[in-house]
């Protein structure tokens, strides 16, 4: 097996520093920023104990939208605490807020007990008054703001200098539901929401160890998102972790609306086609990462997580592989990766080029077939390729039920009839028919699309330069991937560099008492999963029912 | 061989053009020069195949010195 | 160490020095041999195998000398600025040359065998595009490339040789030693002119992960590079008849068109062409690569990266004037080159092994570098 040197350069290799702006560039920033965030000094400021005084700043910010609700009213047996409350309606749970907010103030002050009325009325409302369980006491406006829009309620009390944020947060949120992407036989019918918390609790339910870190930052200027690194303290490479975390805070945008805006900013490379990071919506594959030594990265408002880094095999993998035991798809994933790129342009050259590896009687249906067809090979490839990338875009993009009527128009008036009218050869739509159930058989959405945009270029150096030609599309490739890597992990690991030990999840899935350790390219300090030696086998002596009965209590 | 030279040129203005922006950002004279050097050798020889003018053939060389060896020694 | 290349491992070192000398060897060599030793080209075989062993021993000895230096630096080292430097461009531009001739001699195949109807330049250039792309992303890609390459290379290779043995006549192996000596020798200078292009990993020796597995490879290399050219031409003599193989251009080509499956399966030559085309432009890559870094090194440049294009125009250029035609390309290939490539690369070798022998046995109990 290969031995990895512990001086390799490019592992975690980290991505170049950002450009440097000039300070007339860092002007027009801070400018830009100013536009969409409010004036810098009105955040600085601490809680005024004036009550109005807070109050108007938190309306002027806002400037009556009609979202912010402002909740002034008294309180005490003389109704002379004064305090205020702002929410954002639609972040905050209505019931919340009038069980542990306003019920305990308004019954308190009805009841007109004496002994309450403290000299600190801040403190009481603190330990007394407020019955929820998550509060945060600050001082400072700008971050009563980011604690007001993450859906917390504030509390301002007139004559203090601190004001209290409660997290009522609750919004209408999707449930759990199965993953529509991804869908499987056999597994859990689980999948994220665009909730972060539930996607984190989803993942803890699956790994219970104190080790699973979720590591929260910020990034987005304007959208402000909330991004959580997801790892296995003890079984993650640490650098990997530094890594992810500084290609992140390199991020200087306004908004992350989705997990994809991320991938675009931290991939090694962004000349290829290829995706340099996994995407998922199943917390059983992150989980199944995470317990590799890899690094999940969650986006809050969007159900699919990115797992770093990513290898190339593992889009040809779906996690179903690893429930069903004794499958045999593995290797027809890997034909049908082949035949989605090759196919069609295999067909264009061997009738355009190479019409004498044909078998004669075959030979002499094709040319039956081409008999009426106007156009040379290449085109008529083209034609049928380009409508099935239509019929295939339009498909997913319709409703449902309009999704059908897309499939009947394909099949019978661009199929049969495209036929009939001998525009292509029903070889050719066979051909076509073929690629494209081939290419749904690739798991990965993204890795299917860049192998369907590939195979264009191969139908075009199919049709100039004949098998040649596809002989030089595919080693052009194979030498891009190989040159690609996700945070410096070589892309086609383990195939090149060759490390045959671990093949048995990258062409076959072997059965899990013989993958008893992490892929070793993501240098987990921990590599052996599990004990060696468990293949269950009935006992080698006294093979019979009856013996192997006795001797489990011997 | 209008075409061909025409080509040629072309090739050549865009081998420049990716390379030269890099180098000079890099500030790396020297690779400059040797870049440039080798991109006229390599331009001169293109333009003399395109205009069908003699070119030194290294082949007729190695056959010219190695001749009185190849006599001595082939035993054919 | 000069400009940083990315390391390899001793494996991929291993697989990138045999595709390197076995990509065009397997293809163009047969021919060569048969018509100097006839049936008795095994023997030459063999005796080159011995002789490649031995070449093995010698540059991996004077790589190893320097493990973190590399061939610009020490020929410098050794020979003084100017020598040094004079003898590195004659590496560079033997590998040069030998890419242009690997390039020819590829569309040649193509022309030959599969005629197609697009001009030698077109074809060349579209090699050449191919092979500067592997160079510029770097040794590291394409070694790795080499990986997956190879071992489909030598797989596709047994198994059509495997289809072909049927029908196969190993009588026509017989009179052996019929051929006089000299005859078998130079068969042998021919094949070991093949073997000694492994010199281009005089270049590669710093980038090497563990340079301390090397010494190994010499062997390895020659066993297997010995093993596979014996299954080839004692094949090809049996399939053929000696005569008939000194004919063909490319024999192993042509026991591929024998070759008939279950009565739908022919013509897979077409097949053996893709495969020969990722072997052979990773050979091509590699003297290519080899050649532009010793230039690169030889000039002090930082990276070898901005020669590569310009390069490729020169390649294109020599690709296409260097022969009228496949006879001159023969008789060249059977006389001048064996004695080219083994002045070049077995002469400089040697010399600078001697050397470095010479300075250290000078300077006896002083220190050595």
């Amino acid at each position: 097996m290969l031995k990895i040197e512990k001086g390799d350069v490019f592992l975690f290799r980290p991505l170049r520093k950002p450009f440097k702006p000039s300070e007339v560039k860092k002007r027009r920033i801070e400018s830009r920023l100013q536009k969409v965030q409010p004036d810098k000094d009105a955040l600085k400021q601490s809680v005024n104990p004036a009550l109005d005084y807070n109050i108007e700043l938190m309306k002027k910010l806002f400037a009556e939208t009609s979202d912010f609700v402002v909740r002034q009213f008294h309180f005490g047996s003389n109704r002379e605490i004064r305090v205020g409350l702002v929410f954002i309606d639609g972040l905050v749970d209505q019931t919340s807020i009038s069980e542990s907010i306003f019920k305990p103030f308004m019954m308190q002050t009805l009841e007109g007990d004496s002994e309450l009325l403290p000299e600190d009325p801040y403190q009481m409302i603190l330990n007394w008054l407020v019955t929820f369980y998550s509060i945060k006491e600050e001082v400072e406006i700008g971050k009563l703001l980011d604690l007001l829009l993450a859906g917390f309620a504030i509390l301002f009390i007139d004559g203090s200098e601190k004001a209290l944020a409660i997290e009522v947060k609750g919004w209408d949120a999707r449930s759990i539901e199965e993953p529509a992407a991804e869908s499987f036989v056999r597994g859990p019918r689980e999948g994220f929401t665009e909730t972060l918390r539930t996607n984190t609790a989803l993942i803890r339910r699956r790994i219970r160890t104190p080790n699973i870190r979720f590591d929260m930052l910020q990034v987005g200027t304007v959208t402000k998102t909330d991004i959580c690194i997801v790892y296995i303290d003890g079984l993650v490479n640490p650098k990997l972790v530094t890594e992810v975390n500084n290609r992140l805070q390199r991020i200087d945008t306004d908004s992350i609306l989705e997990s994809g805006y991320i991938e675009d900013f931290i991939r090694d490379n962004y000349r290829t086609p290829f995706s340099l990071l996994d995407r998922t919506e199943r917390p059983d594959k992150v989980a199944g990462s995470l317990l590799e030594g890899r690094v999940a990265i969650m986006v809050d408002t969007t159900p699919f997580v990115l797992i770093a880094p990513a290898i190339f095999s593992e889009f040809l993998q779906s996690p179903e592989d690893y429930y069903e035991s004794h499958d045999y798809i593995r290797p027809f994933r890997w034909i049908a990766l082949l035949l989605t790129l090759t196919l069609p342009s295999f067909y264009v050259a061997l009738t355009s080029f190479h019409q004498e590896m044909i078998p004669t009687s075959l030979a002499l249906s094709m040319a039956v077939g081409r008999a009426g067809v106007p156009f040379p090979a290449v085109v008529e490839a083209f034609l049928m390729e380009v409508t099935f990338d239509f019929l295939r875009e339009a498909g997913t993009r319709m409703p449902r039920s309009v999704g059908q009527a897309v499939g009947v128009v394909g099949a019978l008036v661009l199929g049969q009839a495209a036929v009939a009218a001998s525009i292509v050869s029903p070889l050719m739509v066979i051909i076509v028919a073929l690629t494209a159930i081939a290419s749904f058989l690739i798991p990965n959405y993204s890795a299917s699309i860049a192998i369907r945009f590939l195979r264009y270029p191969m139908l075009l150096l199919a049709g100039t330069f004949g098998l040649l030609g596809i002989f030089w599309g595919l080693m052009f490739l194979l030498l891009h991937l190989s040159s690609l890597r996700s945070f410096g992990i070589p892309y086609l690991y383990p195939i090149s560099p060759s490390v045959p030990g671990e093949w048995k999840d990258v062409f076959y899935r072997a059965p899990w008492w013989a993958m008893d350790k992490r892929p070793l390219l993501f240098r987990s300090p921990n590599e052996r999963r599990q004990a060696k030696g468990q293949r269950p086998e009935p006992p080698v002596k006294n093979g019979g029912d009856e013996g192997s009965g006795k001797q489990k209590g011997d | 061989m209008f075409v061909s030279v025409l080509f040629v040129l072309l090739v050549g203005v865009g081998v420049a053009y990716y390379e030269i922006p890099k180098l000079m950002q890099q500030e790396q004279k020297r690779e400059l020069i040797v870049f440039a050097c080798f991109l006229l050798i390599g331009l001169a020889l293109a333009l003399a195949l395109s205009l069908n003018l003699p070119i030194p053939n290294p082949t007729a060389a190695i056959e010219f010195i190695f001749d009185p060896l190849v006599r001595l020694l082939y035993p054919g | 160490m000069g400009i940083e290349q990315g390391k390899i491992s001793n494996r991929q070192a291993l697989l990138l020095i045999c595709n390197s000398i076995l990509a065009s060897m397997i293809l163009i060599s047969p021919a060569l041999l048969t018509q100097e030793a006839g049936q008795d080209a095994w023997i030459s075989i063999l005796i080159a195998g011995v002789l490649g062993v031995l070449m093995g021993i010698l540059v991996i000895s004077l790589g190893l000398r320097f493990p973190q230096k590399n061939l610009v630096e020490y020929s410098i080292e050794l020979l003084g600025p100017w020598l040094g430097k004079a003898v590195c461009i004659i590496f560079a531009l033997f590998f040069l040359y030998l890419t242009a001739y690997l390039i020819d001699s590829f569309s040649a195949l193509l022309i030959t065998e599969t005629k197609p109807e697009t001009p030698i330049v077109v074809l060349n250039t579209f090699l050449i595009i191919l092979v500067a792309y592997g160079v510029y992303l770097g040794l590291e890609v394409f070694s790795r490339v080499n990986e997956i390459i190879f071992p489909i290379f030598i797989v596709v290779f047994l198994f059509i040789f495997c289809l072909a043995v049927p029908e196969m006549d190993f009588e026509q192996l017989k009179p052996i030693f019929t051929h006089p000596p000299s005859h078998i020798l130079w068969g042998s200078l021919i094949l070991f002119s093949f073997y000694a292009e492994g010199a281009f990993i005089l270049m590669l020796i710093p980038s090497l992960r563990e340079s301390s597995g090397v010494r190994k490879i010499a062997g390895t290399v020659s066993v297997i590079l010995t093993v596979v050219m014996l299954i080839d031409v004692v094949g090809l003599i049996a399939l053929f008849g000696s005569q008939e193989t000194a004919r063909m251009a490319f024999p192993s080509f042509e026991l591929a068109k024998t070759v008939h499956l279950g009565g739908f399966l022919e013509r897979i030559e077409s097949l053996v062409v893709g495969i020969w085309v990722g072997s052979v432009s990773l050979k091509i890559m590699a003297f290519y690569y080899v050649s532009v870094l010793t230039f690169a090194e030889v000039f002090n440049l930082k990276d070898y990266r901005p020669l590569v294009l310009p390069y490729a125009i020169i390649l294109v250029v020599l690709s296409i004037i260097g022969w009228e035609n496949t006879t001159h390309i023969n008789i060249f290939l059977s006389r001048y080159y064996p004695l080219l490539a083994v002045t070049v690369l077995a002469g400089l070798t040697l010399l600078l092994y001697l050397v470095f022998v010479g300075r250290k046995s000078g300077n006896k109990g002083g220190k050595v570098k």
